[in-house]
This record gives structure tokens, C-alpha cells and sequence, in this order.
């Protein structure tokens, strides 16, 4: 059987969940680079793919989306 | 009188207007080619467009008195509003500027649809500006992304990138809003209310404190039947899908599966709906929620924690 993952539906990793919710409190990427303790290549590695799988244009976007998926903490 | 008097009376009064607003803009340099426009709101600090700094924490800011560093010390992703401190080297004017554009805009009356507008934003080569119109004024809202927005603000003007973060006056030259990009291509203002009171914050604790609460929710469709059963209107209900251990939602006894139907009184659909609302509560006061379970409907007392910061 043929797994396809669509655009905006996939889950987050545990690690891009942490991403992200360091960006919804307005960490940078190198404030998110140091409390992971990875690259800020990496960071932004992560964001990119965040933003693929929750179909989202901007951070903002994506924080909204992920919100509504019960995949961040209020 | 000849015939262009008037013409050169109007030209010359709206290049004045934006000439008198300009030395409260900075260029933020976002790369080699790319830059947007931040606004001096009072003594070091700045603000622009949260969105477009795409989590950098440091940038160039460019006046007319040459280049310094900004270093960003907040940024809300629901209102678009971030902060910036103007760097160690203050720009000359800093300390005879330091009213800044806030001064006026967080009282001033609201704009009305129609009215005129001036933006001014800065760009590395100097100075841009623009005119445009409201194209719409309405009551306060709240944004997709959850911030509680003063007045909703639409401009219509032709405009570039480098406006993004610009200072929108009325044409008495007071400062009004802050220009962003909204959805399809829109560009809106955020209200020097809404900008006052994340600053004000900052401010007071030197970053941006967090509410937290602990709570992770999904949506629920509620359809007529039950709507009417348990009298609620709208057509979605934030169910509690997690709770964190050793967080206030925690040791106020919510547990996952309860139904938030409400905080303080105002009906919650959803998580977006809880988020604007823990907005504008404060870290360390409480918030009342009201919650269904076992299809009886209770109300609990929640002490409001404050997120965790990163270490700097």
C-alpha cells in the first residue's frame, strides 16, 4: 500500500513541535537554535518543513494551524 | 492667482506631511536588497511588522543619521507587532525624538472610512511615502491569527514591500497605525492602541510576558441538536485534548475531554478564540472558565501562568 502525505495534513515531528512552539512565543531563530542546542540552519530547516506540512504561508499561519490541530499548547 | 497655485498649495502641503513624519521611520535591512520600514514609537524603541523579520534577531537599522543595530526584544506573531531597542550606538536625534510616533497615536481618535491617509516608511536610499484612503474602518476584532486587534483598518494605496511596518498619520500629521500585509494581497493597519499596549508591556518587564495556561484543545462540530441542547450558538466547540503536568490548567482540576465553552464570560468556538482571549489576561491574575463535562456545565477558577522564556 501507497502511504502519500498530503500537503497540510501530515503530523509534526516532536522536535518541529517544539519549533514551533518556541516561534508562537516570538523566539528567534537563533533563541530557538540555543534551547535545542542545534544550528540555526537546522532551525530554520525545521520552520520550512513545519510551514510545508501545515500548509502555511507565513509563521503566523502555521502557529493558527497547528493550534487548531491540538498540536500546541496555550 | 495663476491657475496652478492651488496645485502647487496641495503639493506642497502633502510633501511637508510626509517629510514631518518621516524622521520617525527607520529602514530595517533584512539582506542585501531587502528592506522594511520600522516606526521610532518612544525613546529606543521601535516597532515593525513581526512577520516579515522571519525570526532574526538582530538587524541593521538605516536613518538619516547613518546605520546602527537593533536587536529585537519582542515579536507577536497575532498582532504582527514586533519591538526593537535601538543598539548601544543611539541614532543622534534619540534622546530630542523621544516622544516618537507613539505619543500621539495611542490617543488618537479613530480613523473613519474615507478619510485620507499619509504612510511613511523608509527604504536604505531614504524616505517613502504614499497616499491612500480607508477603504475600512470597522470595530475592534480579532485577527486569524488570534490577537485582539483595536480597530479593524484597510487602506487602499499603491504600495511596496518596503512599506511593510510603515507609519500610517491622518492628514493633521497624527500618528495612527502601523501598515501590514494582511490576506489576499490586503494591507492593514494595526492601531497605535493595539501597538501601545504590547510596547507598554515590554516596557514594564523589558520582553513580552506569555499567559500560559497548559491546555492543548481541538475543535469539535456541534450540530443543531446538540447546539440547541446545551444552547450555544455557534457551530464549534474547543474540546481539552491534553493538559501539561504541573500546569495551572492542571491544578485547577481540567482534565482532557472536557468542553471549553467559555472564559470570563466570552463564548470560546475554538482554540484561536482561547488564545486572543489569554491575551489579554495578565500572568499571575486568574481567568474563569467554564467547562462541560459528564454534559454538566461547571466553572472553575484558573490561575494564569506565564510561559517559560528561552534563555538569552
Amino acid at each position: 500500500m501507497n502511504l502519500i502525505l498530503q500537503r497540510g495534513s501530515a503530523r509534526l515531528t516532536a522536535r518541529e513541535r517544539e519549533v514551533l512552539s518556541l516561534v508562537a512565543t516570538g523566539t528567534s531563530n537563533k533563541g530557538i537554535a540555543r534551547e535545542l542546542q542545534v544550528s540555526p540552519n537546522t532551525v530554520k530547516f525545521h520552520i520550512a518543513a513545519i510551514l510545508e506540512k501545515l500548509d502555511a504561508a507565513t509563521r503566523a499561519e502555521a502557529v493558527v494551524a497547528a493550534l487548531r490541530r491540538g498540536e500546541l499548547t496555550l | 492667482m495663476n491657475a496652478t497655485s492651488v496645485l502647487q498649495q496641495w503639493s506642497r502641503e502633502r510633501s511637508d506631511l510626509a517629510a514631518a513624519l518621516a524622521r520617525h521611520t527607520l529602514a530595517i535591512a533584512l539582506g542585501a536588497r531587502r528592506s522594511v520600514s520600522g516606526i521610532r514609537w518612544r525613546g529606543a524603541l521601535v516597532v515593525t511588522a513581526a512577520e516579515a523579520l522571519a525570526g532574526r534577531d538582530e538587524v541593521v537599522l538605516v536613518s538619516e543619521h547613518g546605520e546602527t543595530q537593533g536587536s529585537v526584544i519582542a515579536c507577536d506573531l497575532a498582532t504582527d507587532v514586533a519591538v526593537l531597542r535601538i543598539g548601544a550606538q543611539a541614532l543622534p536625534d534619540a534622546d530630542a525624538d523621544a516622544a516618537g510616533a507613539g505619543a500621539t497615536a495611542a490617543a488618537a481618535p479613530m480613523l473613519e472610512g474615507g478619510a485620507g491617509v499619509v504612510i511613511v516608511g523608509r527604504a536604505a536610499a531614504g524616505p517613502v511615502m504614499g497616499f491612500g484612503t480607508v477603504r475600512l474602518a470597522g470595530p475592534a476584532w480579532r485577527s486569524r491569527r488570534g490577537g485582539a486587534i483595536a480597530q479593524r483598518l484597510e487602506f487602499e494605496a499603491a504600495l511596496d514591500g518596503r512599506f511593510e511596518g510603515a507609519l500610517v498619520a491622518d492628514f493633521a500629521g497624527t500618528a495612527q497605525a502601523m501598515l501590514v500585509s494582511g490576506p489576499r494581497g490586503r494591507l492593514l493597519g494595526i492601531p497605535g492602541q493595539t501597538i501601545h499596549r504590547i510596547v507598554a508591556a515590554v516596557e514594564q518587564h523589558g520582553y513580552l510576558p506569555r499567559p500560559y495556561l497548559g491546555l492543548r484543545l481541538q475543535g469539535l462540530w456541534l450540530d443543531e441538536a446538540t447546539r440547541n441542547r446545551w444552547g450555544r450558538s455557534s457551530r464549534s466547540l474547543a474540546a481539552v485534548a491534553g493538559v501539561e503536568s504541573e500546569s495551572p490548567a492542571e491544578a485547577a482540576g481540567i482534565a482532557p475531554g472536557d468542553l471549553l465553552e467559555a472564559i470570563d464570560g466570552v463564548m470560546i468556538d475554538d482554540a484561536e478564540g482561547l488564545a486572543a482571549q489569554l491575551a489579554q489576561s495578565r500572568p499571575g491574575g486568574s481567568v474563569e472558565l467554564r467547562l462541560r463535562r459528564g454534559g454538566q456545565s461547571q466553572t472553575l477558577q484558573v490561575r494564569v501562568g506565564e510561559r517559560r522564556r528561552p534563555q538569552r
